[in-house]
Formats: structure tokens, sequence, C-alpha cells
């Protein structure tokens, strides 16, 4: 399926010029409205903030802003003009440790490197059709975290029943 | 970079990744100009196999005429994945005789694009492609989801933001 992406626009973030160069190269053959690019994530919210990107596609490693602290900016800095904006990040690394910090940064999706340019495609697709509900809790906020509903799950009121609470 | 096993992939370097990953990516942005080209001389080989033709050999050239044209305008609206830059590649592969002629002329006469497809070629796109495949066949650490899954979850939506148009009526 070819897709239609001519209301588009993103923002790519990514320390490596000749990533950044020829990610921008790919998305630009895919007839987006607009891309950006920033080597960091300062210059990214900058960007952000002057755009307001429809999606935003990061590198983790980098200064000195790198992608976890630039989310972080586009999910709770004031000067962001929204909040709930979609964030892909793209990462070589992925231990448990280390997805629990993503995962607790706001992330909607994580790419692992290397992938192609139709991963790249078909992710983009997937954020933009399947949008998820944000939630806002006491030490975070972001895209619902959680993804599969358990077969016996008893509603949000389940733990008060089963402690016994009122 | 030589093709690794999958059981190797942990052991790649953010180098290696990095290395991967632009050489696919170029692959495709020079795959997509080669495809390009090529249904630019496949447009004009079919006006040119129009002045030769009888009544027969008209109805067939005139529905690869059409879809010519509509391919080219996807070019110009929709994002083109990769997967379907070969789809097209196949349909140019089984061109009728009396276009064939015409078409393997013009691609002959194209310098630029016998360069292309020439620095294509070293690009190495099967063994670098058998990386990102090993990496990207595994459930996505955040999600869960295996790539199958991935896709199933958008084509199940009715409403998609992004819209779709699908290629397989010209296989």
């Amino acid at each position: 399926m070819a897709f239609q992406f001519s209301d588009l626009s993103i923002l790519v973030v990514d320390d490596d010029p000749s990533i950044r160069e020829i990610t921008a190269a790919v998305l630009k053959k895919l007839e987006l409205n607009r891309i950006d690019t920033a080597a960091n994530g300062k210059d990214a919210f900058d960007l952000f903030v002057k755009h307001n990107h429809d999606l935003v596609l990061t590198d983790w490693q980098m200064k000195p802003m790198d992608g976890l602290e630039l989310i972080e900016k586009i999910r709770q800095d004031k000067k962001s003009p929204n909040q709930k904006a979609p964030v892909i990040l793209s990462s070589g690394y992925c231990s448990h440790d280390i997805v629990d910090q993503i995962r607790s940064a706001g992330v909607n999706e994580l790419l692992i490197k290397p992938y192609s340019a139709d991963d790249l495609i078909k992710r983009v697709v997937y954020v933009l059709n399947r949008p998820r509900k944000f939630i806002e809790i006491t030490n975070y906020f972001g895209p619902d975290r959680r993804r599969q509903q358990a077969a016996d799950y008893n509603g949000p009121e389940r733990r008060k029943e089963e402690d016994g609470h009122d | 970079m030589t093709d690794k096993p999958s059981n190797d992939i942990a052991k790649m370097t953010d180098t290696d990744r990095k290395d991967v990953l632009k050489r696919v990516m170029e692959h495709y942005s020079l795959h997509y100009d080669v495809v390009q080209r090529k249904l630019d001389h496949a447009q004009e080989a079919t006006n040119e196999s129009m002045e030769a033709a009888n009544d027969w050999d008209m109805k067939v050239i005139s529905q690869y005429d059409s879809a010519w044209k509509e391919i080219i305008q996807m070019f110009q609206t929709c994002g083109i994945t990769q997967e379907e830059l070969f789809e097209i590649e196949k349909i140019l592969d089984t061109l009728p005789e009396s276009i064939r002629v015409h078409f393997e002329r013009l691609i002959k006469l194209d310098k630029m694009l016998q360069t292309m497809m020439v620095t294509l070629e070293k690009l190495d796109f099967d063994g670098a492609m058998n990386i990102v495949s090993a990496v990207q066949q595994q459930p996505n650490p955040l999600s869960g989801l295996t790539q199958d899954e991935y896709e199933k979850s958008s084509d199940a939506d009715k409403k998609p933001a992004v819209k779709a148009f699908k290629f397989s009526k010209y296989k």
C-alpha cells in the first residue's frame, strides 16, 4: 500500500549528520508537507515550539540535550505547543533498564536500529493511525503504557476490592 | 560489514547499527529514483509503441498507459514503500514485446540511469536487509508487538488518518 502523507509534518532529530540527512531524504520521497531536522534536543525543541510538528522522530544519545530530555520538554514545558505530540525514539539499545527509562519518559514508540525505510514508514503510519490515550498521574504524563488488557482484568477499582478497602 | 546471524545482533556496536541503517536507507532513496526514472521510460516506450500497434495491441498498450499514469501520480502524491518499488519493477519486467523493445532502448540510452543502477548493486542491500530483518523480527521491547502485529494493527483501522492506495490491482 502507498500512503498519503501530504498533510504531515515531521521533526527528525539525530546528532549524526549522515543519518539525519538520509532520513530526511527518505521522508522527502514520501511527499510530506514539512520536514525539519535538528542535531540535538535543544535545537529540536526550539523548532517544535515554532512549527508544532505532527510527529517527532528522535535519536536518544545527543548533546547538549538528549532524546529523553527532549520528550520531557515536549510533554511538560509550558512553551510546548502540543504536549501529546507522538514521539518515536530510535535506539540501538534495548536492555530492560533502558526500556523502562524510555517507557517512563512518555515515548509513543521505540524503533530499534537498524531499521529499513519500510519499517520507518509503517511505524509512522501505526503511530498516526492508532493514537494512544494519554494519562496524567503524579510521576508520569504520556501515552498509556498498557498495550493489552488481561483477560481477567476486573476494572480500575480491583485493588480496592482485593485489599478489602471501600 | 558482512552478514551477521541473528545471535550476533546483540553484539553489534552502535557504529555497525548506523552503518546498516545508512546502507538500507540509501538503497531505498536510490531505488526510488531508479524506479521513477524507469517509469518515465516505460511511459515513453508505451507512447512509441502505439504508433505501430494494431487494434489488439492497442487495447493492451492502453492498459499499460493508464497504469503508468496512475503509478506516476502515486509517486507525486504518496509515500511508496520499498516493497512497492519491487512490485513496480515486476510489472516492468513483464512488459509485452511491443513495449519492451522501446523500453530497453531507452534504458540503454540513459547513462545516468546506468550509473545509478550500478551504484544500487554495490550497496549490498540483501546483506544489510538480512541484519535489519533479524533485528525487526524480534518483538518490540517497548510494545511487545511483532512486525506482523504492527502491520495487522495498522490495516485493521477502518478510518486511517493516513490514506492508503493498493498496488495489488496491477499485479
